[in-house]
């Protein structure tokens, strides 16, 4: 072997380590390229992947909050980013288990470079930067968050879930944005919220329930229920209770909702009653009922996470 | 194409939800099968089952006789398409169609085939260069469509692809999409909450509620005989009256009391109510809009017992018909009528009821005695 072959051999190895990429040498007659200059390409590639390596982690630090503002400002020194722009918005999306490299094909075919930065956090999470949002609405994020959601479904045929916060307005901002929609995924696991595109900001309760310790909601479940379960409700009823919440406690609203008569749903809420004590056309009833559901999911999935 | 089997399929989520529970279904090749029932019945969750995006916890999945249960989303020859769907903003109709087979290494040569053929069935062959900021609403949903078509799978899955448009659009769509089934002759599954959607796309529709299977049949069926009052009152728009009946026997006459009014049911009905032992107990009694009549031709062609009258509260112009609204024994009622009607709110008139049309269902189990 000659030595520059030798040479392009080491090269090789140490972009396919860098890239993750089955590389294989061919010879110079199919590739119409000289080995000096096949030597430079591959040294020029190999720059590049460590550049973009080291951005993506200048990026992850700084979004998980790991980096001072002097390093914050080196590092936007050093990749050129302007700290200047007007808007900054961040999404962090969540996959159960790792992701493959289609989907960061896809985000980056959805997000353009001009405009957006893709930042592999690790083998589960990926934040979109967005610099120079244009000034949105609370709708407008959230029809962005479900147009990743199902375009990573219909593409990549994988789930995600995506949280994000409001948009900032300095860049230095980014990284509590980012926390807060890393939370918000994490929230809305821990309530089993159906929702795969999840606002931090519209999470209410459920971010101050979040907080509270184990043992203090096990104390307060056995204090107020008196060891009524709400795990052992039916589908039936469940879907009863939360679509009777979901319309203000109004029966009409509800009945027609579940496409039910109105007498068979006040017949069910007064099995309810009878069974958990608690009527649900009482405000306070009602409000203690919604608690107690929230806690009891909230405890069963601190137990498994 | 494909056949699909889903034998037992149940889905139970970490806490306990049980979302599905013992669907069985036997869906043929070709068929477009949709999936309908209010919000939080399962039906997504079963179509992401069959998507593979969710585990399944019970039963078995096959696509032409093959488990799929463990096979990965991307195995198992299938393609989705969602409301939200988004089109690479910078990329061409035709990139659009082709980046999906690309990142995937498909050769060029195969990839400049299929998007050439989904384009000629989309009729996008004119727009391949253009970008989707060039496009309109309906022109951008076919080149989402086209995204699909070009993988060439064995089964389309869809969930609610028309609820982001504009209800013009979505007609517009449902149409495109119903000509797409029967040029391509593909298994479909559609879901949707919008039982009109369902009624005009689906050669069957499978109606659920609490991760439950109601009904399975053709739309026509599931509108004239539905197997309980939920079905009766989820298919239809505006949806079937229901009223408290007491059936009481007079000679050989089988009589609902309706709010004190005595209908007299027709003699193939009061057979199967008699049979089953309802005479001297309280039913629902169920009736179609459209089978609630104004015109003083058809009240003084019906039985002068099956009248009844009421102080119509509101007067509804469609344009094509008329919808009634008025109260009777406590309840609302709705009755679809002529647009030449001269009845207008406020107005006290006689409806007439078509027993021959009417549903019976059990008070309890809200099963259907008679249709």
């Amino acid at each position: 072997m000659s030595e520059s072959n030798e040479k392009i051999n080491t090269l090789l190895t140490e972009l396919q380590k860098i890239s993750g990429l089955p590389l294989t040498l061919a010879s110079s007659s199919e590739t119409n390229l000289s080995e000096s200059v096949a030597e430079k390409r591959l040294s020029e590639l190999i720059d590049l992947c460590k550049n973009a390596d080291e951005r993506n982690s200048f990026y992850t630090n700084f979004l998980s909050g790991s980096l001072t503002d002097e390093e914050i400002e080196l590092g936007c020194a050093k990749y050129h980013i302007s700290m200047n722009s007007s808007n900054w918005s961040v999404y962090a999306i969540g996959f159960k288990n790792p992701y493959s490299d289609i989907v960061t094909e896809i985000l980056t075919g959805l997000f353009p470079v001009s405009k957006n930065i893709i930042v592999r956090i690790n083998r589960t999470f990926i934040a979109i930067i967005r610099f120079d949002a244009p000034e949105i609405d609370e709708d407008s994020e959230r029809t962005t968050a479900m147009m990743i959601v199902d375009t990573l479904r219909s593409e990549a045929m994988t789930d995600a879930k995506v949280g994000f916060d409001r948009p900032v307005k300095e860049f230095n901002k980014l990284s509590s944005a980012f926390q807060n929609a890393v939370s918000a995924i994490k929230i809305s696991t821990l309530f089993s919220l159906e929702d795969n595109a999840i606002s931090y900001r519209n999470l209410g309760l459920n971010k101050l329930l979040a907080k509270i310790p184990e043992s203090a909601i096990e104390e307060y479940m056995e204090d107020e229920f008196h060891g009524f379960s709400f795990s052992d409700l039916s589908t039936e009823s469940t879907n009863t209770i939360k679509t009777l919440f979901d319309n203000g406690l109004n029966i009409a609203e509800t009945a027609r909702a579940l496409y039910l008569h109105r007498n068979t749903l006040v017949y069910r809420l007064e099995k309810f009653h009878k069974e958990s004590g608690m009527d649900l056309r009482l405000f306070d009833d009602a409000v203690k009922c919604k608690t107690g559901m929230m806690l009891n999911e909230l405890l069963k999935n601190k137990k498994k996470y | 194409m494909a056949n699909i089997q889903l034998e037992h399929i149940t889905k139970v989520y970490p806490n306990g939800f049980q979302a599905v529970k013992d669907f069985n279904l036997d869906i043929k090749d070709q068929e477009f099968i949709i999936f309908v029932g209010p919000s939080g019945c399962g039906k997504s969750t079963t179509l992401r089952m069959i998507a593979g995006l969710e585990d399944i916890s019970g039963g078995t999945l096959k696509i032409d006789g093959k488990v799929m249960n463990d096979v990965e989303p991307t195995d198992r020859d299938i393609a989705m398409v969602f409301q939200n769907y988004a089109l690479y903003p910078h990329m061409s109709v035709y990139d659009n169609m082709a980046f999906g087979l690309k990142i995937k290494k498909v050769p060029k040569d195969e990839i400049d085939k299929k998007v050439h053929e989904a384009a000629a069935i989309l009729d996008l062959t004119k727009l391949l260069d253009r970008k989707p900021k060039a496009l309109s609403g309906g022109q951008r949903q076919r080149v989402a469509m086209g995204r699909a078509i070009v993988r060439n799978p064995k089964v389309f899955l869809m969930d609610e692809p028309l609820s982001n448009l504009d209800a013009k659009l979505r007609v517009q769509m449902r149409i495109e999409i119903s000509k797409l089934h029967d040029r391509l002759g593909a298994t479909m599954i559609y879901v949707t909450h919008d039982q009109t959607e369902a009624m005009t796309l689906g050669t069957r529709i499978v109606v659920m509620k609490d991760g439950v299977v109601q009904q399975v049949d053709t739309p026509q069926n599931l509108y004239q005989n539905p197997c309980n009052q939920f079905v009766a009152g989820f298919i239809g728009s505006p949806e079937m009256n229901f009223l408290d009946a007491r059936l009481i026997k007079s000679g050989d006459t089988l009589l609902a009391d309706v709010g004190g009014t005595k209908l007299v049911v027709p003699p193939s009905k009061a057979r199967a109510l008699e049979e089953q032992g309802y005479v001297n107990k309280t039913v629902v009694f169920g009736i179609r809009p459209e089978d609630i009549y104004d015109s003083q031709i058809m009240v003084d062609s019906i039985n002068p017992q099956n009248v009844i009258t009421a102080r119509i509260h509101v007067y509804e112009l469609l344009g094509a018909e008329v919808f009634l609204y008025f109260d009777y024994d406590n309840t609302e009622i709705t009755a679809r009528v002529d647009p030449r009607t001269t009845l207008r709110t406020g107005d006290t008139a006689k409806f007439a009821f078509d027993m021959e049309k009417a549903h019976f269902f059990d008070k309890d189990t809200e099963l259907t005695i008679v249709n």
